[in-house]
């Protein structure tokens, strides 16, 4: 490791630190360590749910896309990015007004006040979806952590993940919601600015545009084409569809309405959309651009997946390479922390507190949170240095197992009065349900469907049909009707 | 051809980023719009 790389590192890990030790005073209590208090502006929530959303698959992952199948790989860009615009256009004020009436702190307590929910149905459902999937998707990110250490520095991997678990389960615990936000908004500032610079470096590097797209067509004209190599037949279609439904989950993950419910106000999410969106679209060009450029320029690599650290190694000083290696970090980083708080909340708010002690101050409950958040990242570490490989799909599918999960129930709730606690249970179930399922036995049998698509379907035809069989809510049409009346039309 | 590329991965190209920035946009200038009314 040369001496500019580890400057990088020592001052990136400081300045985490010390915005975890900045915000410390933020998350004495349970609305201050989950939700920031509602007080978060425009830019931090813009930038904190894209760096949520993404992770390190859009660095090592949709670069090594872009690297692999080329043009087809916009097909990503087009969900994420439509994805992202609906979720703030649509979703965005309308559950922050639903969330701020009902003095909400996570989805569960949303989804309990807007069903009359005395049984704690929906805190349980979640706690069980919330917790296998933010602890299968923690594991992940902790290993593309410990891979992105030995990838780019030699350094071994298990020292890497103990390094960078340490510095985000520090800050997160400390500081919780505020210090995770603020790092995103640091975090995601990296990685917009090192997929700004990168496509730019590595097309240069290529001898520019026309003589990049002139060695893939050489290479292999598929990576040029829309439906790649597949053309217009079925599996091409329905690879475009499945690269589109990585998109869906903007439109209501957990981890992202958290984001819409800790703004600071409504008009704080009209400007904050449209930061997201162009944020998205710069994170998502630079990656697929830049796997397209590195593979003009270094063509051949036996694993995609190693485009950005053999572009940033190859290409540019030493002291770039640090700061792309933090870049990547980041991307991991600012998604873990989010994962392991919302795990935390689901069991330290929506189940100790709601449920078995509604008698401790809510000083006490924000402590019991940050040991939950210890256990929880420390459980993903453990997982993690078990398993050696960083998988991308397992990201992927936990991604889709908690859009699927929540989504679906969400737009219902938030769009239709006539959805009911039977319909919106079962709907998560089956959502959930289904991604995995089709993932063991109908995956490899469906052109590699994403099971993002049958969970999304299977959420919402289930919402939909049990609520018309079980009675309608009391006062939910004019509750919903209300709250339409004070959000306005998102376009008159 | 342009550029190099087919019209088709220019239009994809175009939708990628188009279709949403432009929903955005529009959501954007109504909200703004509405403010300054009131």
């Amino acid at each position: 490791m040369t001496v500019p790389i580890l400057v990088v590192l020592v001052a990136y890990g400081l300045v985490l630190l010390g915005i975890g030790l900045w915000s410390r005073g933020a998350s004495r209590d349970v609305a201050g360590y989950y939700v920031a208090s509602k007080q978060l502006p425009s830019w931090v929530i813009a930038f904190s749910s894209n760096a949520t959303g993404e992770s390190a698959w859009l660095l090592l992952g949709l670069t090594g896309m872009g690297y692999a199948v080329g043009i087809h790989a916009l097909w990503v860009v087009l969900g994420e990015v439509l994805g992202v615009a609906l979720g703030w256009v649509f979703v965005a004020s309308r559950f922050k007004e639903y969330t701020d009436r009902y003095d909400s702190v996570t989805v569960p307590d949303f989804l309990e006040a807007r069903f009359g929910d005395v049984k704690n149905v929906f805190r349980w459902v979640s706690l069980v979806i919330i917790f296998s999937m933010v602890t299968a998707y923690t594991a992940a990110q902790f290993n593309a952590l410990g891979t992105a250490f030995d990838s780019f520095l030699g350094l071994e991997r298990v020292t890497g993940i103990l390094l960078a678990a340490v510095i985000v389960l520090f800050y997160t615990t400390v500081g919780g919601l505020k210090a995770v936000a603020y790092s995103d908004l640091l975090q995601g500032g990296l990685m917009f600015l090192g997929l700004l610079i990168l496509p730019f470096v590595g097309l240069a590097a290529a001898g520019g545009w026309q003589e990049t797209m002139t060695v893939l067509r050489a290479d292999d004209p598929a990576l040029l084409a829309p439906m790649g190599s597949f053309g217009l037949a079925l599996p091409g279609i329905i690879s475009a569809i499945s690269f589109v439904g990585v998109g869906l989950a903007f439109l209501g993950a957990p981890q992202l309405l958290v984001r819409f419910m800790s703004a600071r106000s409504r008009r704080d999410i009209v400007d904050g959309g449209l930061v997201a969106v162009i944020c998205v679209i710069v994170f998502d060009l630079g990656a697929v651009f830049s796997g397209m450029a590195g593979r003009a320029v270094f063509p051949g690599l036996a694993n995609a997946e190693t485009i950005l650290p053999t572009m940033t190694a190859q290409l540019f000083p030493a002291v770039f390479t640090g700061i792309f290696l933090v870049v990547v970090l980041a991307a991991s980083m600012s998604t873990v922390d989010s994962l392991v708080i919302l795990a935390s909340s689901s069991i330290a708010h929506d189940i100790v507190q709601k449920i078995y002690r509604p008698r401790l101050t809510t000083e006490q409950i924000s402590t019991i949170g940050k040991m939950t958040t210890v256990v929880i990242g420390t459980l993903g570490v453990g997982f993690a240095l078990g398993e050696v490989r960083v998988i991308f799909w397992f990201i992927l599918f936990a991604w889709a197992g908690l859009a699927s999960a929540f989504t679906p129930v969400v737009l219902c709730a938030l769009f239709w009065h006539r959805t009911t606690k039977a319909g919106a249970v079962a709907g998560m179930i089956a959502g959930f349900v289904t991604a995995m399922v089709w993932v063991v036995w109908f995956k490899a049998i469906t052109h590699d469907l994403y099971e993002m698509i049958p969970g999304f379907l299977a959420g919402f035809a289930t919402t939909i049909v049990v609520s018309l069989l079980t009675d309608p809510p009391e006062g939910a049409r004019e509750e919903l009707e209300d709250v339409a009346r004070t959000v306005g039309r998102p376009f008159g | 051809m342009i550029g190099g590329l087919s019209v088709e991965a220019w239009l994809l190209l175009a939708a990628a980023i188009g279709i949403g920035l432009g929903i955005e946009l529009l959501f954007f200038r109504a909200q703004k719009n509405r403010t300054d009314d009131e």
